[in-house]
């Protein structure tokens, strides 16, 4: 039931910018973000390599996970998007991402890789700050098999890690004077 | 309000809130396929296994496994749950806990941990066992301890004072004290499968690392576990 509901709030969130196609796609500068979400507190920084509305990104994250609940977790994940909306104050993407994440866990550290694709809307707030929302599906396991050696035994043991499968961030974004010329060009109803 | 000392529910709150938004992964545990010759310990949880902690938070309990030759001698842990092989409690204010697993701390008694120390399981999972070549220890006990956080009952209530009958570590405590379980394996038995049987609980307030067979004071605490074997692969 209660995946359910997480799949249907994920689904929900997926739409809207699907919903918002309709507004011509306008082209996104340069930016830089800082969120907070099921990858722990982040910093990413986007640009815009081609004339096409495609942004790429970096994206460092300092997570936090179950083990031994310290903030102690870095990610680091490359980020494709394909923004297709900006009309000055909402944006839409649709994104992709690959990276990895080392965990610590207080009583060893590995590493598991994941993949990812999301989705996310964004909303101008003033001049060239946005608040954003981005929401999408995670994956990324690990199966370890770990051993001791007792007094006259030896033991293993085998632990699935798996990451948390719901990305889903918030944050606020800092855009380029480029976007902001964009925007305030094609949307003179919303320039601050 | 946060305080340093002690936990609140504030303070919980915003910590499991914390949690939720910023858990990257879950560990889970698994049951395994004994290869020749292991001892193959599998732990399979009952109706209640997971605990609701706090309004956001439900956790599987604290476990360790250790193993005793047939004098009662400790040989090593075999298994243990962070949290317990380190005595790190996230919300307990810097509290050691000692009532968590009171039999199994007495008896490891702070030696260097051999064990494997993993996250708390939150399913059934196995652990397994190879007699070191060469031993000549063939029967001894394997011990599992188990037990949840705050899983107060009237016998054991959440108000209880230091001292009082059905102390079991405070707010933030034991609640029902541990339960033990043990089985006597013997490798030079046909016999290829061993059931744990439970022989008591350990002390509510970790004041001794004895066990107590009255069962009657305890109520969900009886759920936690559906079984523990031992299976040997001849």
């Amino acid at each position: 039931m209660k995946k359910r509901a997480y799949g249907c709030a994920l689904l929900f969130i997926l739409t809207i910018p699907l919903c918002l196609n309709g507004v011509d796609a306008r082209k996104f500068g340069p930016g830089l973000e800082s969120c907070i979400g099921t990858d722990g507190v982040g910093f990413a920084a986007f640009a815009r390599p081609t004339a096409l509305p495609l942004t790429v990104g970096f994206r460092l994250s300092l997570g936090f996970e179950a083990a031994d609940y310290a903030f102690n977790d870095p990610s680091a994940a490359l980020a494709v998007r394909w923004n297709f909306l900006n009309d000055g104050k909402l944006g839409g993407w649709v994104g992709a991402e690959g990276g990895g994440a080392w965990m610590n866990t207080g009583y060893d550290s590995f590493a598991i890789p994941f993949v990812a694709l999301t989705s996310g809307i964004s909303f101008r707030v003033r001049n060239a700050f946005s608040v954003f929302l981005e929401a999408g599906l995670r994956y990324g396991t690990l199966t370890r098999e770990r051993s001791a050696r007792l007094e006259f035994l030896e033991t293993r043991y085998r632990e699935t890690v798996r990451m948390d499968p719901f990305a889903v961030r918030a944050g606020v974004r800092i855009t380029s004077e480029a976007e902001k010329t964009d925007q305030a060009m094609i949307s003179p109803f919303f320039s601050p | 309000m946060i305080v340093l000392k002690g936990i609140n529910w504030p303070t919980s709150a915003v910590l499991a809130a914390l949690l939720l938004l910023t858990a990257p992964l879950a560990c889970a545990s698994e049951t395994m396929q004994a290869r020749q010759g292991e001892i193959l310990v599998t732990v399979r949880g009952g109706n209640a296994w997971i605990h609701r902690y706090s309004l956001l938070t439900r956790n599987p309990p604290q476990v360790a496994l250790w193993v005793e030759r047939e004098d009662g001698s400790f040989a090593g842990t075999f298994f243990v749950t962070r949290k317990v092989a380190t005595g790190e409690w996230p919300f307990s204010g810097g509290n050691p806990r000692k009532e968590a697993l009171p039999v199994w701390k007495h008896r490891a008694n702070d030696r260097d941990l051999d064990a494997v120390t993993g996250a708390s399981p939150r399913e059934a999972f196995s652990v397994a066992l190879r007699a070191t070549q060469g031993s000549a220890e063939r029967r001894f006990y394997l011990y599992a301890e188990i037990n949840h956080s705050t899983d107060f009952n009237d016998s054991y209530p959440k108000t209880a004072k230091p001292g009082e009958p059905g102390y079991s570590g405070g707010t933030g405590g034991s609640g029902q004290p541990s339960l033990v379980f043990r089985t006597l394996i013997d490798l030079d038995s046909p016999a290829a499968n061993y059931a744990f049987e439970l022989v008591g609980h350990g002390s509510p307030d970790g004041s001794s690392g004895g066990i107590d067979a009255d069962l009657s004071s305890l109520t969900s605490a009886l759920e936690i576990v559906e079984s523990i074997t031992a299976e040997i692969a001849k």
